[in-house]
């Protein structure tokens, strides 16, 4: 169930797309919980290279499966990196409040 | 209008390896310094995911050969491209070998004990010449037992499902 008035980040890994090896992906999804997490967005998964995430891996604190009805209709913005990132990318932004709710997060999941 | 940032490739916010060390520096520079990459891994891939049947379907099958520990701490892959399907260009040298040691006993946090069977860091490469090397590494008079995958071996191994193989190619017809 798409919610109209959320923000949602989605981390995309389709056929014969540029996604890397299984650590590139890895690396592109954890990115993408962190800027989720810390922008206060929704995250979703919509991994199908070579195989469905879901097929392999459930949900676990979250459920990140994707629905493609988050893609109609709202508006988009697509970051593309391999081996880096610019947060600047990210208009908007205020990633010094950003990066210190990573910290926050990350010491809440493990303590 | 639910509005979307959609990612794609590894869009790197952390680097173990430092290949991109304007990363750290912007870490460094948010004040993020007291958590290191692998922290941040662990904790988000923990919050994320559990393993699904068809995964632990899977894996029960290399269970068998290589048990389970709950001593194993460190993953370690090289791809040394020189007995590869990999396209990547040759990155690795022997040499390395004995800094990859020491970097994963650092993470693991833990020496084993003399003559201990217990795994600790588990090595995946595509190079036997350099499973050899990881044999021969010492520096800690002590043994390491490493289990070893021929990467590729995994791969190719992994169970299919019905429906998802290639359709077969028609006979021609004589």
């Amino acid at each position: 169930m798409i919610r109209q008035d959320a923000k949602y980040v989605v981390y995309r890994c389709q056929r014969n797309a540029l996604c890397g090896g299984f650590g590139d992906r890895l690396y592109g999804t954890i990115t993408a919980f962190y800027l989720a997490m810390s922008s206060q967005r929704l995250l979703m998964l919509d991994w199908e290279s070579p195989a469905p995430i879901a097929e392999f891996m459930s949900p676990y604190l979250f459920d990140w499966r994707y629905d493609p009805a988050v893609l109609q209709g709202g508006e988009q913005f697509h970051l593309r990196y391999i081996d880096s990132f610019d947060p600047r990318s990210v208009e908007g932004q205020d990633w010094s409040v950003i990066s210190q709710k990573v910290k926050q997060y990350t010491l809440f999941l493990f303590f | 209008m639910a509005q979307v940032i959609i990612c794609e490739g590894n869009i790197l916010l952390m680097n173990p390896f430092k290949r991109n060390v304007r990363i750290k520096e912007q870490w460094n520079e948010w004040g993020i310094t007291g958590l290191d990459v692998h922290t941040l891994a662990r904790g988000a891939i923990r919050a994320m995911y559990r393993p699904a049947d068809r995964f632990t379907e899977v894996m029960n099958q290399f269970y068998q050969k290589y048990p389970p520990s709950t001593h194993l701490a460190v993953g370690v892959q090289i791809r040394s491209g020189d007995q590869t399907t990999w396209h990547d260009p040759r990155r690795v040298d022997k040499i390395s070998i004995p800094c990859f040691v020491d970097k994963a006993m650092q993470i693991a946090g833990t020496i084993p004990e003399r003559d201990s069977l217990t795994p600790v860091i588990f090595l995946t490469t595509d190079s036997l010449s350099f499973v050899e090397a990881f044999k021969v590494t010492n520096r800690y008079n002590y043994f390491i037992y490493f289990h070893i995958i021929i990467a590729e071996t995994i791969s190719r191994n992994l169970p299919r499902r019905p429906g998802r193989h290639p359709r077969p190619v028609p006979s021609q017809p004589s």
